[in-house]
């Protein structure tokens, strides 16, 4: 006969084995780049929302940065929206409007493939954007989001 | 009894938007990368059919009307990150709104320039008045669960000066979102009075506003707080000219991931005593996200307003109130279809209707008529980008 505390511990322990490979597939869906020319090496996933929302244009150590997304199509952007942005893709989007609409802000530049991206990191001057776990990220730097 | 008083059209009022952003282009640096890539273009279109079961309520009318859309088109132009202009155009399509005759079939409603240092944002000329949830983004469909959100009414649309604007991040996730501004703006208003209504645009001077958003630890949560004081130089072609006026607004704002619930208050007055002037009212709303896409909705909202049928004392008029009942359909964040479903009741209609009794016999006091009523609906489809 199967007890309970059994039958709880075995969920639990499959539980947090879920959650755990669950967040491993997330964070190997995208990675961080930026212009090689700064020096973070890592960064909060709470200070890169608020990059990417243009709550700040600086990273924790006093570097500008300029953010750019990737096309709302794109696995990378709905991965990273979620798990750093903390909303959906459509939920991102609705909150653009609002900042358009109200006169505060428009969104950062948008580039349609993880090539564009890197050229355009790679190209601008504190550059900073998200690419696909398997992209080629040649001339930028990958830093780690913590 | 109604009278349509055009004391100030709007239009007049455009002059000095386009001088403040003429003298702001003229601030700017003269060094501005002049590139395509840093002009911006958005826009917003709601086309709606309305219809309404008797009297005329909010420019609806009984036999329908394909007359009932909002167009907003918005330029921007960045001369760099911190410094840049933007213009939206809007056109309304009022359908038989007492309102309509007076307002412009195209407004600039913002013109602004824009500059950010320190921290602070600071805009100058026509620019977009923060007040309350809505205010801002009150003619963009998509972003709004109801075709209109009435608690601003037909003013605090924009204004003409500066606007000063900082955020600041407290300890623990609380944050402070602090908006300072001075200008004038325009008032249009239909309102029942003792002798009937009265339909008119008039220019508010004087104006000082603060709006402060407190963010919450709770993700989506924020309250607002306004007080702002404004008058009418020396018109008297108005009930409430009675000068100053004070408006405070109260603001609830909850948007979470499977459903949303928010409420507003404000009151204007001025004066004291017999005839003085008062205006009040609030509005709650909630509603259910079944699905990403689709989402259900209630609002009520109530409105009332000091009357002053002299000699005889004043009398408080509770103008309006509104139940209504919606469902938001959007495949994306794009595009927003609304079905909504009023019940109206009080005296606030486009026909006018009988607000006060006379009295016939000792004590001289009005009394309140019979309310009148009407159910309406709006479908509308909204598409922005």
């Amino acid at each position: 006969m199967i007890s309970l505390p059994r039958v709880l511990s075995t969920t639990l322990v499959a539980l947090i084995t879920l959650a755990g490979s669950a967040h491993q597939l997330q964070a190997q869906t995208f990675k961080v780049i930026v212009n090689s020319a700064l020096t973070a090496n890592d960064v909060t996933a709470s200070a890169l929302s608020k990059v990417f929302l243009k709550q700040t244009n600086k990273l924790p150590d006093g570097t500008s940065v300029t953010a750019v997304y990737q096309s709302k199509n794109s696995s990378a952007r709905a991965a990273f929206d979620k798990e750093i942005l903390g909303k959906t893709v459509a939920g991102v989007e609705t909150f653009w409007q609002q900042q358009i609409f109200s006169g505060k802000d428009v969104p950062p530049a948008v580039k349609n493939s993880d090539e564009d991206v890197v050229t355009f990191v790679k190209a601008t001057p504190g550059g900073i954007g998200y690419v696909s776990a398997g992209a080629t990220v040649t001339g930028v730097k990958v830093i780690t989001v913590k | 009894m109604r009278t349509n008083t055009v004391n100030d059209r709007s239009y007049f009022r455009n002059i000095p938007a386009i001088l403040g952003v003429v003298s702001a282009l003229s601030a700017a640096p003269v060094d501005a990368q002049q590139s395509l890539d840093n002009f911006t273009f958005h826009g917003s279109l709601t086309a709606a059919y309305a219809k309404s079961d008797g009297l005329g309520v909010l420019g609806i009318p009984k036999d329908g009307t394909f007359d009932y859309n909002l167009i907003a088109l918005q330029f921007g132009y960045e001369f760099d990150d911190k410094n840049r202009v933007v213009v939206q155009l809007l056109h309304r399509s009022m359908g038989t709104s007492p309102l309509a005759p007076l307002l412009p079939e195209l407004s600039p409603v913002w013109a602004f320039y824009e500059s950010k240092a320190a921290g602070f944002a600071i805009k100058l000329g026509r620019s977009p008045l923060p007040h309350g949830i809505f205010n801002e983004v009150r003619f963009i469909g998509t972003l709004l669960p109801l075709f209109r959100q009435p608690t601003y009414q037909e003013t605090f649309e924009n204004i003409d000066g500066i606007v000063v604007s900082r955020s600041f991040e407290l300890a623990h996730e609380w944050g402070v979102d602090a908006n300072v501004m001075a200008g004038e703006f325009n008032v249009n208003y239909f309102l029942p009075t003792a002798t009937g209504s009265v339909a008119a645009v008039q220019r508010a001077k004087n104006f000082f506003d603060t709006q402060l958003w407190l963010r919450t630890p709770v993700k989506g949560l924020r309250l607002g707080v306004s007080g702002n004081r404004f008058d009418f130089g020396k018109s008297t072609t108005i009930p409430f000219a009675k000068r100053p006026i004070f408006a405070r607004l109260l603001s609830v704002d909850g948007d979470f991931t499977h459903g949303f619930a928010r409420a507003e208050w404000q009151d204007v007055s001025g004066g004291t005593g017999i005839g003085k002037t008062f205006y009040g009212n609030w509005y709650a709303q909630g509603g259910l996200k079944l699905t990403d896409k689709l989402t259900v909705l209630s609002e009520f909202n109530s409105a009332k307003s000091l009357l002053n049928p002299t000699p005889l004392p004043d009398i408080m008029l509770n103008l309006n109130k509104d139940i209504s009942g919606a469902v938001n359909y959007s495949p994306s964040a794009n595009v927003k279809y609304k079905f909504e479903l009023h019940h109206a009741d009080g005296y606030s209609f486009d026909t006018a209707v009988p607000t006060l009794v006379a009295p016939t016999q000792a004590p001289f006091v009005m009394t309140a008529a019979p309310r009148s009523k009407a159910v309406y609906g709006i479908f509308s489809i909204s598409v922005s980008f």
